[in-house]
């Protein structure tokens, strides 16, 4: 047994799969201990919030401030200003001002404004239409803000008289520590359509899913384990009654057979656990035929005869005597089973087949929310990426870990 | 004269077939062995030698069937027994069985201890793991091996080391009757020989009473038994001492088998070597005289027609199945 465990953990593959499979195992266990925010709490008004350190404005406002004087200030904060759309208007002012397109640099904020400012000239009517024109004009004054140094006046409002008061200023060269602030808010992976935390929604989706895998997983492997010993020890009728069953399993596609049971389960009544059994139930035709083919093998073994000849029981022979021949066979399959149950989860998720939506979230489901908005479409990669990325490396990671396991155990494929 | 150890009367066992059809692979076989001797089986693959070890236990589980005769061990009867019975007073005590290939006969995931508490529990129920590490390690000093074998797993043992380890097992009650089916078959010669060391050991100590030793080796059933059975198709061919089988084969069939022992001497190389023509018939609708008649050198057509029994001769010592005489048979061999 010790042995068995150090020649697994001298199989690269096997190490790396299972690093990467207790990180996620880790994440899943640590993260919800420092933020215990309820994973489907909606904390955004509004969908898809960037992903970002979210600071207070009111309250950075009130913290205290702190003169910088940095260099490139000025130029950051035009640049972050100046709109895409502001930057190709001015480019085609300045194409029909006659200025060479090779000059124009639009990604150059510094260059595109200093042109800007030296060439245009509101007078010039360049063949444009008047509204044209007046666009021009209202840009040109907007730029003339963006370029002023004189910061912000704060005013409240008098209780009594409901006059406006100058309660103080905000220069542009004033800065408030983050530290001091006193709400602030990380969000590394955004938010998602209804405005929830995505990292603490991922993190308890991925637990679930690895619960919904678990229980499909050993569900599966459970009836395909015992179906495949009793067929292949017992044998005759017994093997040709679970032959047809499993047979009449294999014609019919599982996943065909999943969405139709799912469907007529009905949405109200389907949890977590509900999905995870149906798709247990659904997928242990391939474990039984494989370790009904293993025990074929087996079942004319000396050790198995004598056995019998020792008046031992059925049961007695299959888990003393067969049992211990495909047990690495098993844990094998139970792993596989275990990724393709957490596929199988997110398959019918994302056909919004999966478990009631108000309940958890399941990887499956975030990829449904994330279609049904659209943020493929819209290009808000953190709804979707990170819960692909995570899926992918549970899938990946198990693989991994079997073909290590095999590996080890296959004596074919042994080196 | 001696005490009969076992003694079977015109047994005969068969196997269902899938189809239900009967095959005879026991066909009224009657054998004695008497305390303190040996007997041998020989006979071709297929001629039922090994389904004879089975169906001597008087344990039965399909698809072999008992069909009719009488297995008698040291007076008592167990012909007709419940096999929950012959489990628990029997095998083990009784009667004792070692496997063909014995070697893979031991589950690799358990330790030889759990076997024989295995079969010590069958016997005594109540045995605690002292009592059974007791009755194990005497038993295994007994038979000359060490006692740290017993907390081994098998995969840890050497092929011969394993089959002697199989053989004390089996030997670890005592019992009166040791059937050895094949106990060399799959070892080098070195082994070979520590292994029948070990039987022949065994019964001058009087661990076991008396033994009946199949294989195919006929050099290795001269060495080890003082008679000889020889079976062909399920039936007996010819009983003789060691000596008479080996040296002096009345059957066409012995004959044959006896010439076709591979003796390494000078010129051996390139020689051709002699092997009975043809295959054992096929026993789901035996032939109607005698068997051996397809293949026999010296076949006359009422061979085919007649079926024939066993002659006795020199007073039950010897016996054989063909419808030539003796003189008739010496004459045949002299001119071949």
């Amino acid at each position: 047994m010790e042995h068995t465990i150090r020649q697994i953990f001298h199989s690269p593959k096997f190490v790396i799969g299972f690093s990467i499979f207790i990180a996620v195992l880790l994440m899943v266990i640590v993260y919800p201990r420092f933020v215990t925010d309820p994973p489907l709490g909606i904390i955004g008004q509004g969908t898809f919030f960037p992903p970002g350190i979210y600071v207070n404005v009111f309250d950075s406002i009130d913290s205290p401030q702190y003169t910088l004087m940095l260099d490139n200030a000025a130029a950051n904060r035009i640049a972050g200003k100046l709109g895409d759309q502001d930057r190709l208007d001015m480019q085609d002012w300045l194409l029909a001002d006659e200025i060479p397109e090779k000059q124009i640099d639009i990604k150059d904020t510094a260059k595109l404004m200093d042109q800007w400012v030296k060439n245009y000239d509101p007078k010039l009517s360049l063949g444009m239409t008047s509204a044209k024109r007046n666009y021009y004009a209202r840009l040109d004054e907007s730029l003339k803000g963006i370029l002023g140094t004189a910061g912000v006046s704060l005013a409240t409002k008098n209780a009594q008289t409901g006059a406006l008061e100058e309660s103080g200023s905000i220069a542009q060269s004033a800065y408030a520590n983050i530290s001091q602030v006193p709400n602030v808010r990380v969000l590394p992976l955004g938010t998602d359509n209804f405005g929830r935390d995505i990292l603490t929604e991922l993190v308890s989706a991925t637990g679930i899913s690895l619960q919904i895998g678990l229980v499909a997983g050993s569900i599966a492997t459970l009836i395909g384990l015992i179906l495949g010993l009793l067929a292949g020890y017992i044998g005759g009728l017994v093997d040709d009654a679970i032959m047809f069953v499993t047979n009449l399993f294999t014609v019919i596609p599982s996943f065909v057979l999943l969405i139709l049971i799912s469907f007529s389960i009905g949405q109200e009544s389907r949890g977590a656990v509900t999905i995870a059994v149906v798709i247990g139930l659904t997928s242990w035709v391939w474990t039984a035929r494989a370790v009904r083919a293993q025990v074929f093998s087996l079942r004319n073994r000396d050790h198995v005869n004598m056995s019998k000849l020792s008046g031992h029981s059925i049961v007695y022979i299959i888990v003393a005597d067969i049992l211990p021949y495909i047990a690495s066979y098993v844990v094998m399959a139970l792993i596989l089973q275990i990724s393709s149950g957490i596929l199988a989860e997110a398959g019918l998720s994302i056909l919004g087949l999966g478990p009631k939506t108000t309940d958890v979230p399941t990887l499956g489901l975030m990829m449904n929310w994330a279609m049904i908005y659209s943020a493929h479409v819209t290009g808000k990669w953190w709804a979707y990426i990170p819960v692909l990325v995570t899926i992918a490396l549970i899938t990946f990671s198990m693989n991994l870990m079997n073909t290590g396991l095999d590996q080890v155990f296959n004596p074919a494929l042994r080196d | 004269m001696a005490r009969v150890m076992l003694e079977v009367k015109d047994l005969t066992t068969k196997y269902i077939t899938r189809f239900g059809e009967d095959v005879y692979a026991v066909d009224h076989v009657s054998l004695k062995v008497e305390e303190g001797k040996s007997l041998g089986i020989a006979g071709e693959s297929g001629c039922g030698k090994s389904t004879l070890a089975l169906s001597l236990m008087g344990y039965y589980f399909a698809p072999l069937h008992y069909t009719s005769g009488e297995i008698i061990i040291d007076g008592k009867n167990i012909t007709g027994m419940n096999p929950d019975d012959v489990r628990k007073s029997i095998l083990g005590t009784e009667i004792a069985y070692i496997p063909q290939a014995a070697m893979n006969a031991l589950n690799p995931t358990q330790k030889i201890i759990n076997f024989i508490e295995d079969v010590i529990h069958a016997h005594k129920p109540a045995a605690t793991k002292k009592e059974v590490y007791e009755i194990a390690s005497y038993g295994f000093e007994t038979v000359g091996l060490p006692a740290e074998v017993l907390q081994k797993y098998p995969v840890e043992l050497s092929g011969g080391m394993k089959q002697r380890t199989v053989i004390a097992i089996s030997v670890i009650l005592f019992p009166k009757v040791l059937i050895a089916d094949e106990p060399t078959s799959a070892l080098d010669v070195t082994s070979q020989k520590l292994v029948i060391k070990m039987l022949r050991d065994l019964m001058e100590k009087g661990i076991i009473k008396s033994m009946i030793f199949i294989t195919h080796e006929l050099p290795l059933l001269y060495n080890v038994t003082d008679e000889i059975m020889v079976m062909y198709a399920g039936q007996i061919v010819e009983r003789a001492s060691a000596q008479q089988a080996v040296f002096d084969p009345l059957h066409p069939y012995s004959k044959g088998l006896m010439g076709s022992i591979i003796v390494p001497e000078k010129g051996l190389r390139g020689h051709k070597l002699s092997a009975i023509p043809g295959v054992p018939p096929n026993l789901k609708n035996p032939p109607a005289g005698c068997r051996f008649a397809e293949r026999c050198k010296y076949v006359v057509p009422e061979c085919r027609v007649t079926s024939v029994g066993l002659h006795e001769l020199d007073d039950d010592k010897r016996a054989y199945r063909c419808i030539f005489s003796e003189s008739e048979l010496r004459r045949a061999y002299k001119n071949a």
